[in-house]
């Protein structure tokens, strides 16, 4: 199964789409817990600020430059800024070199980002606030933020691989959950190409799941089901038919034979009598095929399968219709090996391989050549009949198989077109396998002696 | 004249097997159904007894295995409308001596009734089957026309022998099918026409008089005179 055919199941999108989906919440969530923790880490800062900046408003001028000391001393964290900053701008206490420009002195805290000319690790970013003092002077308290840029750092990081993981754990679970779906679409889209070459006994697979591909495979075969139903129904209807008007054809043929019996040898009207009798025979032969094919299909013969020898019946119809081919200037030649034995009615499969022969030699032109094989192939016997006939197009050969159908290439041979159909009919029976296969020109046809159904 | 006995619930198809046996010179009485047949096969009679496969009051597979069980060794032959292969075997394996399927054209039923008739009459265990000038070595399986030996293929052979053992008779396609190769489908085609055209060719040679006749929409004959 390819990549595309996967991408485009309907598990493979719905899973990518929530997977998506996921991602987008997560990255949401995630980045509201961050702006969360950072406005609470900020508020906390400030506060600290404030405190500090009360501290440091109640000392004296006088005793300001060693409190501020002291509390540098006291930050072992290092993480407060102190200056104070005499009118000319130069530090008088504090860890601080410079004041830095952009803050404001009006007791409010700002974001500061200092360069490295002003203090190591570079840049460094952090909440300060200002104040101006007599004299000129001004005081800085500041405090590290450093915290909050590494925690807004993990919190990147943390978007970026989860979003990735989550994307790729979604693909690879569109791809598992699409597989066994796919699988099921391929199973019935193959059983659908086996009902559509003829096997209408054949039903789609349904799975123990109860989904909704069961749930549509289930229709269908019901759908399948109505449509054998109406076909039985309709072959039974046409059985009936043959059935029906065989008595009293034959009591018409019995009174034109008494009619043909009484009339002088050479009366013109005894000429007429033999056509419509051989008129009522050609119709009572179709009736019998008709009806020997439903006797066929009715599989009560199954019982009474043997093991045989496929060479000795294939020579005996080769035998039975060499006459014919003899008459119709053909060359039949049979070739192969001894010792195949197949499970079946002996008089069914002559049948079979005669019609078979029946048909090659009516649809080869005088001086053609008819062979038959008799071989072992890969997965059983197989009788093959190649002739270099008329032959029969790729798009006739399923059509050819259906009832009274006629190559329409071949209206000026005798026949009722109901020769293969029996030849369907016992091979069905026998659950063989029949095959068209490459003859150019003419026809070649195999017969896969062997189930093909386990049972 | 040979007396028939029909045993045959249906009327028309009664009335049809009396007459076409009737054209032939026969006498045929009517029963029918299986009872009353039984009873006048056992009483009376007969030369041959066609018999229904499905009758009221008695089956004729009970009739038929009845007769044989009271050493009756008419011949019978059974007319049914069920074509299985099991059912023919059932019929003659209760005793019947050939089997018809319904319907049937009456000229390959009577056909079949001069055939069983005549088999009674003649004697199974000759080697050598004799018609004019044609004769056939059965132990030796060599055939002669005139003192020239045909040379004839295995099949030809047992179509040459069949036809002989019912010379003066007419034979079906269907009996020679059947008989020859045992098999009882409707083989459709005109082969059966092609294999006895083939035989005609190596028995009637040119300059000696016909022994195959073809009998008009029925099959053939071999006879000296026709």
């Amino acid at each position: 199964m390819k990549v595309t055919e996967f991408s485009r199941t309907v598990a493979f999108r719905l899973t990518l789409f929530y997977s998506l989906l996921f991602a987008f919440c997560v990255v949401m969530l995630l980045g509201f817990v961050y702006w969360q923790t950072a406005a609470e880490m900020t508020r906390r800062v400030d506060q600290a600020l404030f405190l500090e900046k009360n501290r440091l408003a109640a000392v004296s001028a006088g005793q300001l430059p060693q409190e501020i000391a002291k509390s540098v001393r006291r930050d072992r964290r290092h993480i407060y800024y102190y200056g104070l900053f005499s009118a000319d701008g130069h530090l008088i206490a504090g860890n601080i070199p410079d004041f830095p420009e952009e803050l404001p002195v009006d007791g409010k805290v700002y974001a500061i980002t200092l360069d490295a000319n002003d203090i190591q690790p570079a840049p460094f970013r952090a909440r300060m606030l200002a104040l101006r003092l007599d004299y000129g002077y001004r005081l800085l308290i500041g405090h590290d933020v450093q915290q909050l840029t590494e925690f807004g750092e993990i919190m990147r990081r943390a978007l970026l691989w989860g979003g990735l993981l989550t994307i790729l754990i979604g693909l690879a679970f569109g791809f598992a959950f699409s597989f066994r779906p796919l699988r099921r679409v391929k199973q019935i889209q193959q059983a659908c190409e086996f009902i559509m070459r003829g096997n209408i006994r054949e039903r789609l697979p349904v799975s123990n799941q109860r989904d909704e591909l069961d749930t549509l495979a289930v229709t269908v075969n019901r759908m399948l089901d109505e449509i054998e139903r109406l076909m039985s129904e309709i072959k039974h209807v046409g059985d009936n038919i043959a059935h029906d008007l065989r008595t009293p054809l034959t009591r018409l043929r019995a009174v034109l034979y008494r009619l043909q019996q009484q009339m002088a040898e050479d009366s013109a009207q005894r000429g007429m009598v033999d056509q419509v009798i051989a008129e009522v025979d050609s119709l009572l032969q179709r009736f019998r095929a008709l009806l020997r094919i439903s006797e066929i299909e009715s599989n009560q013969r199954r019982a009474g399968f043997k093991e045989l020898q496929l060479q000795d019946i294939v020579t005996q119809a080769v035998n039975f219709i060499e006459p014919l081919a003899e008459d119709h200037s053909i060359a039949l030649s049979m070739s192969g090996v001894s010792g195949l034995s197949v499970e079946g009615d002996s008089e069914l499969l002559f049948e079979a391989v005669v019609n078979l022969l029946d048909n090659a030699i009516k649809f080869t032109p005088a001086g053609g050549k008819v062979d038959v094989r008799v071989s072992q192939g890969a997965q059983g016997p197989e009788i093959e009949i190649a002739d270099n006939g008329i032959g029969i197009s790729e798009n006739e050969r399923a059509a050819v198989l259906n009832r009274f159908y006629r190559s329409g290439s071949a209206h000026h041979v005798s026949g009722f077109g109901l020769g293969l159909s029996i030849v369907m009919a016992i091979i069905e029976l026998h659950d063989f396998g029949f095959e068209f296969g490459n003859a150019n020109p003419g026809t070649r046809v195999i017969l896969h002696c062997w189930r093909q159904h386990a049972v | 004249m040979a007396r028939i006995l029909a045993i045959e619930d249906d009327e028309t198809t009664a009335r049809e097997i009396m007459d076409e046996l009737g054209s032939h010179g026969f006498d045929v009485e009517w029963a029918s159904d299986g009872r009353a047949g039984l009873e006048r096969a056992l009483n009376g009679k007969y030369d041959l007894i066609t018999l229904d496969r499905m009758l009221p009051s008695m089956d004729g597979l009970t009739v038929v295995s009845e007769l044989r069980a009271q050493h009756v060794d008419t011949p019978v032959l059974m007319i049914s409308a069920l074509s299985d292969v099991d059912e023919r075997i059932d019929g003659l394996r209760a005793g019947g001596d050939d089997y018809l399927v319904k319907p049937f054209a009456s000229e390959e039923m009577a056909a079949r009734v001069e055939v069983l008739l005549r088999r009674r009459a003649r004697s199974e265990r000759q080697t050598t089957l004799r018609v004019a000038d044609l004769e056939l070595d059965l132990m030796q399986r060599r055939a002669t026309r005139a003192g020239v030996v045909l040379d004839l293929m295995p099949t030809e052979f047992r179509l040459l022998e069949y036809m002989m053992r019912n010379y003066g008779q007419t034979v079906t396609r269907n009996m020679l099918f059947e008989s020859v190769w045992g098999y009882h489908f409707d083989p459709g085609t005109n082969i059966i026409d092609v294999h006895i055209g083939r035989l005609r060719r190596k028995v009637d040679t040119p300059g000696l008089p016909p022994l195959i006749h073809t009998v008009r929409g029925s099959g053939y004959m071999l006879s000296e005179s026709y």
